[in-house]
């Protein structure tokens, strides 16, 4: 799929990134918090479809 | 702002020509190639979303609902979609850097991949492209009817004819990947918004609050709950259909919270204000057609501008929609489309939008939310079946050496490069959606009313992946999917 230069490349760039985890093992994981903030978003545009189709 | 690609950090060779540049694209970028923060998404998405689908996608609402029900269809429908979307496809191109398709060769195996682009987002793209073709084509007809009313050619003839001629000047921008389609984005984006801003400020001149609200939509249906329920659904749908757009993007913000936020203001908050003057302008002028509405608002003269201001604009977003998808068709088909050269494949995906204006223009124009509804029928199961694999089954890990391997045993091998249990989910999400909402249409199961086709064709996508790959791949030791929670790299 990649040529050799490609292939290289990569190489090279999945050293940087593993150095990238180690230095961060979770790795700009988006928080809890957002994730809770999201699922919240969610679910209150669900309800919120009933709710309006009965107004 | 800044935007580092992994071109700039790979020998030249590689970035020698377009086609390579594009396979240099598809790399996994390091943290000094992410240089975009929660502001500078956030103007990239909006400056994308401010774009004609827009007016498009408003003036579709504006078919099944009124004002106040639009707005609320509007945002929350996109509110929906847009999350699903953040949750299933932009946080994992966001974490790993990888370009989207690329890193689902992981759910596909790579042919599966190469099937599922061919198959669903070529066929889509060769359609938008015709659709925005079309609407330039359209433009420049009002135009020249409006400017010479004794033109001896006929409206459809020369709409047409445009439309074929802005498909062949996109394909020389393109090809020739010169400054002029940066230029041409930069004049885009400003025209767009000072279209929106004139044609809000000419509706509410001409018509009170009271008058637009009171407006009916274009084609309701008797049943007022089934006709919000549309609507929300075309803007789930609307939502979605960022799909790989909003993966990419997502991979240049620095952390995953600006991808996230900065996706889902430039999609939702920003998107829905264009939405809401495509949305006002269709229900008091009573067509959904954008074209038509220029002229009568603003007048003759400022109609022709904004003529040419809508003209430009789908210039734009055709050679933009256009060259990042030839870049991802690059990506995926790797040497084999290279052999074809960057011309080659640029013209092969407009020559189809071209037989699509040739043969069937006022067909695709007129059924944009059939166009939509089946792209729907195809991305909100991947969403479910991307959601499943990413949460459900890797833990959001995956071995990012192997999405680069295509030899027998690989990680990411499958059977043969395809994972026929994520081809099963995809027809399933595609039949339950299929089955609750007919495009052609617009009839629906009862059951649509309350629950949409979107959401109960991504569960089942996501049910049916799951419960393959946890009782049918895994048992076959494929897929890599218990080594998956355990390594990165």
């Amino acid at each position: 799929m990649l040529n050799d230069d490609l292939r290289a490349e990569l190489e090279r760039r999945l050293v940087v990134i593993a150095e990238e985890q180690a230095d961060d093992p979770a790795f700009e994981d988006l928080p809890r918090s957002d994730h809770g903030w999201l699922l919240a978003l969610l679910l209150a545009s669900c309800i919120a479809v009933p709710v309006w189709q009965a107004l | 702002m800044a935007a580092t690609s992994p071109l700039e950090s790979c020998p030249e060779s590689m970035a020698a020509t377009p086609a390579s540049g594009a396979l240099a694209e598809s790399l996994p970028l390091i943290r000094s190639d992410r240089n975009w923060n929660l502001i500078d998404v956030m103007c990239v998405k909006s400056g994308l979303a401010i774009a004609t689908w827009a007016f498009l996608f408003g003036g579709a609402t504006a078919q099944f609902v009124g004002f106040w029900d639009g707005i609320f269809a509007i945002f929350v429908g996109n509110a929906i979609g847009v999350i699903l979307l953040l949750l299933a496809v932009v946080l994992p191109s966001s974490k790993w850097g990888t370009e989207f398709f690329v890193h689902q060769r992981s759910v596909y195996g790579p042919l599966g991949v190469l099937i599922f682009v061919l198959l669903a987002i070529f066929l889509m793209v060769i359609g938008w492209a015709a659709l925005l073709a079309t609407m330039t084509g359209k433009a420049v007809a009002e135009i020249a009817r409006s400017s010479l009313p004794a033109l001896p050619i006929g409206g459809s003839t020369l709409a047409m004819l445009v439309s074929l001629l802005v498909l062949f000047v996109t394909w020389r921008l393109i090809a020739r990947g010169s400054n002029g389609v940066r230029l041409l984005n930069l004049l885009a984006a400003p025209a767009l918004i000072l279209l929106c801003v004139w044609l809000m400020a000419s509706i509410f001149s001409r018509f009170s609050l009271a008058e637009i609200a009171a407006a009916p939509a274009i084609k309701p249906d008797p049943d007022r709950v089934k006709s919000i329920m549309l609507a929300i659904e075309l803007n789930i749908a609307s939502g979605i259909s960022w799909f790989n757009v909003a993966a990419n993007l997502g991979r240049y913000a620095k952390t995953q919270r600006a991808a996230v936020w900065g996706s889902f203001i430039g999609y939702v908050p920003v998107n829905g204000l264009a939405y809401v003057v495509g949305l006002t302008s269709a229900l008091v002028l009573g067509s959904s057609d954008p074209v038509t509405w220029m002229v009568p608002i603003v007048g003759p003269l400022g109609g022709v501008v904004l003529l040419l201001i809508l003209a430009l604009a789908n210039l734009s977003s055709l050679v933009g929609m256009a060259q990042g998808n030839c870049q991802t068709m690059i990506q995926i088909f790797g040497p084999r489309a290279q052999s074809l050269g960057w011309s080659g494949i640029t013209l092969l995906v407009l020559l189809g939008a071209a037989i699509i204006v040739l043969l069937a223009t006022d067909a695709l124009y007129d059924r944009f939310n059939t166009l939509v509804a089946f792209n729907q029928a195809v991305l909100a199961p991947a969403c479910g079946i991307a959601l499943a694999d990413r949460i459900g089954l890797r833990g959001n890990r995956v071995n990012l050496r192997a999405l680069y391997e295509n030899h027998a045993g690989s990680d990411y091998y499958f059977w043969k490069r395809i994972n026929p249990g994520a081809f099963a989910a995809l027809g399933a999400g595609a039949f339950v959606y299929l089955a609750l909402l007919n495009p052609l249409t617009f009839d629906s199961e009862p059951i649509f009313r309350f629950v949409s086709a979107s959401l109960p064709a991504m569960g089942v996508a996501f049910v049916v992946h799951f419960l393959l790959a946890r009782f049918v791949v895994m048992r076959a030791g494929m897929g890599n999917y218990r080594a998956g929670g355990l390594k990165n790299i």
